[in-house]
């Protein structure tokens, strides 16, 4: 079986699905049919959008593929053809501001194949993705792993060199809002043995985001900010409360912070921040995600 | 309020090769369409009709006795059981439905 065990956690509209897995395991990401209302654009049907969404795990790797298959050859086309930058910034992909596709995780942690290391960086962000990630042309997929190490040697010093976070560790958009209009499959092995495991068995943590009350991606985006910090191990972490209103976050990995704490901040539950700055001592490394009332 | 959830329709969307297609699947929950992999038997072509397209979902014809036609063995995504949150009102049910069970308590700092 190769899920052990899962817990599932529900509190200030932040859902957790946590999972610790072992062996080989699949998941798969279901997008919306590429309607009106659902795609990003009135002529672009390769991308539709979503509520916030991202799976964290600490350490190991994970191959995501997308097929599109014959049927969807232009939409295979157009995401090759594109570049980090393009969909990360551009206006043309995120109308009336609702949405950037991809989140900054994937340019963390992506393994390139131009120079085979993990993270895209800044030179690389006009990239085709024909030149970054794997792609076969007889099933029309795209293929690429992600490495999340946030140890071991040299893995903080390439995190840093990306261009992706700032100098207090901090990065905007790691949940994804927009996703390919095809099912993204999620693949892990939680053994060792083989090439791309590195961990047995694992955990993963599925979290999505919605306010509560809220009923447009208007009112996601004009409402709320999300971002996240790289915690490494050895250092400390200033995290300071952000926005006007509410601020809610959640780990890959536990930490601690340095006023009368008792319990360690634990990975597949959501906590509310409420003092104005928090300093997580040095011990563990970390994603920590912060979404925030703007 | 009932937290039930089933497949209200399915269609066929695209082929991606000899042994997978796309369906489009609509939750009693949720009104937007998702997309779904699903199975497809070696040698046959993407049904058309919904009935067959369930059947596939379910792996009934895939000879293994029903105890054993897991979400993992059979249909890539359990359609119905899986998380449903690409959506705005999916999003909504899907919390709803795993709030009633697993709230946790609020916790600040």
């Amino acid at each position: 079986m190769p899920v052990r065990n899962e817990d599932h956690a529900a509190c200030y509209g932040i859902l957790i699905h946590s999972m610790e897995i072992a062996g080989q395991f699949e998941n798969w990401t279901s997008p919306n049919v590429p309607i009106e209302g659902a795609k990003i654009g009135r002529t672009e049907s390769g991308w539709v959008r979503q509520p916030w969404r991202v799976v964290l795990q600490h350490g190991g790797l994970r191959e995501q593929k997308v097929s599109f298959g014959p049927h969807k050859a232009v939409e295979f086309r157009n995401f090759l053809n594109a570049t980090p930058n393009e969909y990360n910034r551009s206006d043309k992909y995120s109308p009336s501001s609702t949405g950037l596709t991809y989140g900054s995780l994937s340019r963390l942690f992506t393994i390139n194949k131009i120079d085979g290391k993990a993270g895209i960086p800044e030179a690389y962000g006009d990239k085709k993705f024909s030149e970054l990630l794997e792609f076969d042309d007889t099933d029309y997929s795209v293929k690429w792993t992600q490495d999340w190490s946030l140890e071991g040697d040299g893995v903080k010093e390439r995190i840093k060199s990306l261009g992706v976070i700032d100098s207090n560790n901090w990065m905007h958009n790691p949940m994804t809002g927009i996703i390919p209009s095809m099912p993204l499959r999620n693949r892990w092995n939680a053994d060792s043995t083989t090439n791309w495991g590195r961990s047995t068995p694992s955990n993963i943590y599925c979290a999505s985001f919605w306010p509560e009350g809220a009923r447009t991606y208007d009112q996601l985006y004009r409402d709320w900010g999300q971002g996240a910090y790289i915690k490494f191990a050895g250092e400390e972490l200033e995290i300071p409360k952000r926005g006007t209103g509410k601020n809610y976050i959640f780990v890959s990995n536990s930490v601690r912070y340095n006023v009368n704490q008792i319990d360690p901040l634990g990975p597949g539950r959501p906590f509310e921040m409420k003092s104005d700055r928090v300093t997580l001592t040095p011990e563990n490394s970390s994603i920590i995600i912060h979404i925030y009332q703007k | 309020m009932a937290h039930r959830r089933y497949i209200q329709t399915a269609e066929p969307y695209a082929q991606i090769n000899s042994t997978c297609y796309v369906a489009a699947v609509q939750l009693n929950t949720s009104h937007m369409k998702r997309l779904i992999p699903v199975y497809l038997p070696e040698g046959r072509a993407v049904p058309t009709n919904q009935n067959q397209i369930l059947r596939d979902i379910n792996g009934v014809d895939n000879g293994l006795p029903e105890a054993e036609r897991t979400g993992d063995v059979v249909s890539m995504v359990q359609a119905g059981k899986e998380t449903e949150g690409s959506s705005i009102d999916g999003q909504i049910a899907e919390y709803a439905y795993w709030r009633q069970e697993h709230k946790v308590t609020t916790w600040s700092f």
